[in-house]
C-alpha cells in the first residue's frame, strides 16, 4: 500500500472517529446518529429496495445534466476563449449566469417547464455550464497560438487539429471542469428533487421525506449512499482518465 | 519562386510595414533584420501564408517550412509523432532519417521534456525540413541558445537548407553572415 493511501485511510479513520467522538458527547441520536447506526440503516434501505431506485434515479439526472453541461460549456468556453467578438457578445450573459443564485434558476424552471425531468435537468444544466465555459474559456485562451500557426502552414485537417492540438491542450481544463461539475452538479440535482419532488424517486426527494419526519439517520444514510457513489465515480473514472490523459508526464 | 510587393500593413491605424519588396529564387536565402516591434516577425507571418491582411501581392510556394522561436513541440507526443502528424505523408523510414540528419537517431520514442533546449529546437528543424518544402521561414531559431549551440544549429540549417531558398528573421547579422543571407534591414525603414 503506497504512503499517500496509508495517509487517506488515516485521515478517513480520524474522520469517522470525530464523528462517532461527537455523537458519543451529543448523546443524541435524533439530532446526530453515530456512523454505526447510520451504516446500519443503508444496510436497511439496501435490504428492503429502498435505495437503488432512488440512487438510480438521482445519478441519471446527475449524468444527463453532467454530459450535456459539460458539452454545452466546452463549445462555448472554447469559441469564447478562442474568438475576441464572440467573447465580447457572451462574456455579459456568462457573467450575469454566474452570479444567479443556483435557487432561482431552479424554481424558475420549475415554473416554467413543471414539475418534471426536463425542469430537473434544463435547472441543473443551466447551473452549471456557466462554470464549464469559464474554465474552458481560461483553458483556450492559454492555448498556444503558434502551434494553431504551425497547424495551418502544415495545412493539417481540422479533424487532426481537433485530435492532436486543441484537445490534448484542452484537456486539464476539461478534466478541472469535470471534477468541479460533478461536485457541484449532484448537490444541486439534490436540491432539485428536494423542491421539485420530479417524477417521485431520487435521493433529494427521499432527504425531503426524511427531513420531514424528522429522520436525521435516513438524511444521513441517503446522502452518504450518494456521496459513495460520486467518490466512487471520482476514483474509478475521473482519476484514472485524468493520469491515462497525463500519462506522458510519467515519461520522464 | 517568392515574390512579395507589399504596400502596407495595418495593426488598427498603425502602419506597421511598407513599400517591401523581396524577390527570392530557388536557393537563395534572405535574412530580414532589425530590433524588436519593426514588425520582422509579422513579415514571416505574411510570407508563410498567415496573415493576409495586408496590401500588395504574394507569390509564395504552396508549402512552406516554419519554425519560430519556441520549438512549439506536441508535449504530449514523442519525437516520432511530432514529425508524424504534422507530416501524415511521410514514411516512418524518412522521419527516422529526418530524426539522424538533426541528430536525434534513438530518440523517437523520447517526449520532448525529456529532450534538451537544443535536442527540443533540432526536433523543431526535422519538422521544419522533413517535406522537403521549396521555401524555409525561420523566426529567431538561434535566439536564447548558449554560443556552441548556436553554432552547431547554424551549422546544421546550412546542412539541411540545400538547394532550398530560406527567410530568417533575426536579431543577429552574424547568423546572417554564416549563413550568407541576403540582408533586409527593417529598421533602416523605420520613420
Amino acid at each position: 500500500m503506497s504512503r499517500g493511501t496509508q495517509i487517506r485511510l488515516l485521515s478517513f479513520t480520524l474522520l469517522l472517529i470525530f464523528w462517532s467522538s461527537f455523537a458519543w458527547y451529543k448523546a443524541d441520536p435524533q439530532l446526530l446518529p453515530s456512523p454505526l447506526a447510520v451504516a446500519a440503516e443503508v444496510q436497511s434501505l439496501i435490504e428492503t429496495g429502498k435505495l437503488w431506485p432512488n440512487l438510480f434515479a438521482t445519478l441519471q439526472r446527475v449524468v444527463f445534466a453532467f454530459t450535456l453541461a459539460m458539452f454545452i460549456g466546452c463549445v462555448l468556453g472554447y469559441c469564447m476563449g478562442r474568438n475576441a467578438n464572440f467573447n465580447a457578445w457572451l462574456d455579459p450573459w456568462l457573467i450575469m449566469f454566474l452570479n444567479i443564485p443556483a435557487l432561482i434558476i431552479i424554481v424558475l424552471c420549475l415554473i416554467w417547464i413543471g414539475l418534471n425531468e426536463i425542469a430537473v435537468v434544463t435547472a441543473v444544466t443551466l447551473n452549471k455550464v456557466p462554470l464549464v465555459t469559464t474554465i474552458i474559456r481560461e483553458g483556450a485562451r492559454n492555448a498556444s497560438t503558434e502551434l494553431r500557426d504551425l497547424a495551418k502552414v502544415y495545412k493539417l485537417p481540422r479533424m487532426a487539429q481537433v485530435r492532436h492540438i486543441i484537445l490534448p491542450e484542452l484537456y486539464p481544463s476539461i478534466v478541472g471542469a469535470a471534477r468541479a461539475g460533478l461536485s457541484v452538479i449532484w448537490k444541486i440535482v439534490l436540491v432539485v428533487e428536494f423542491l421539485g419532488g420530479s417524477s417521485g424517486r431520487g435521493i433529494g426527494l427521499q432527504i425531503h421525506t426524511q427531513f420531514s419526519v424528522f429522520n436525521v439517520t435516513g438524511v444521513f444514510a441517503y446522502a452518504i449512499s450518494f456521496v459513495a457513489v460520486i467518490m466512487l465515480i471520482e476514483f474509478a473514472l475521473l482519476q484514472p482518465l485524468e493520469s491515462r490523459l497525463n500519462k506522458w508526464r510519467g515519461h520522464a | 519562386m517568392l515574390k512579395l510587393n507589399l504596400k502596407e500593413k495595418h495593426f488598427g491605424d498603425e502602419v506597421v510595414l511598407s513599400k517591401i519588396s523581396i524577390q527570392l529564387k530557388k536557393g537563395e536565402r534572405l535574412a530580414i533584420l532589425g530590433p524588436s516591434g519593426v514588425g520582422k516577425t509579422t513579415l514571416l507571418r505574411i510570407i508563410a501564408g498567415l496573415d493576409s491582411d495586408f496590401s500588395g501581392s504574394l507569390s509564395a510556394p504552396d508549402n512552406v517550412g516554419l519554425m519560430f522561436q519556441s520549438p512549439n513541440l506536441l508535449l504530449w507526443r514523442n519525437a516520432h509523432d511530432n514529425l508524424a502528424i504534422f507530416h501524415p505523408k511521410a514514411s516512418s523510414q524518412s522521419i527516422e532519417k529526418a530524426l539522424l540528419d538533426v541528430g536525434l537517431a534513438g530518440k523517437s520514442l523520447h517526449y520532448p521534456h525529456q529532450l534538451s533546449l537544443g535536442q527540443q529546437r533540432r526536433l523543431a528543424l526535422a519538422r521544419c525540413f522533413l517535406a522537403d518544402d521549396e521555401l524555409i521561414c525561420l523566426d529567431e531559431p538561434f535566439a536564447s541558445l548558449d554560443d556552441s549551440l548556436r553554432l552547431d544549429m547554424r551549422e546544421l540549417t546550412d546542412r539541411l537548407l540545400q538547394h532550398r531558398a530560406l527567410i530568417l528573421v533575426t536579431h543577429f547579422a552574424g547568423d546572417a553572415e554564416a549563413l550568407g543571407c541576403q540582408i533586409l534591414n527593417l529598421s533602416a525603414k523605420l520613420p
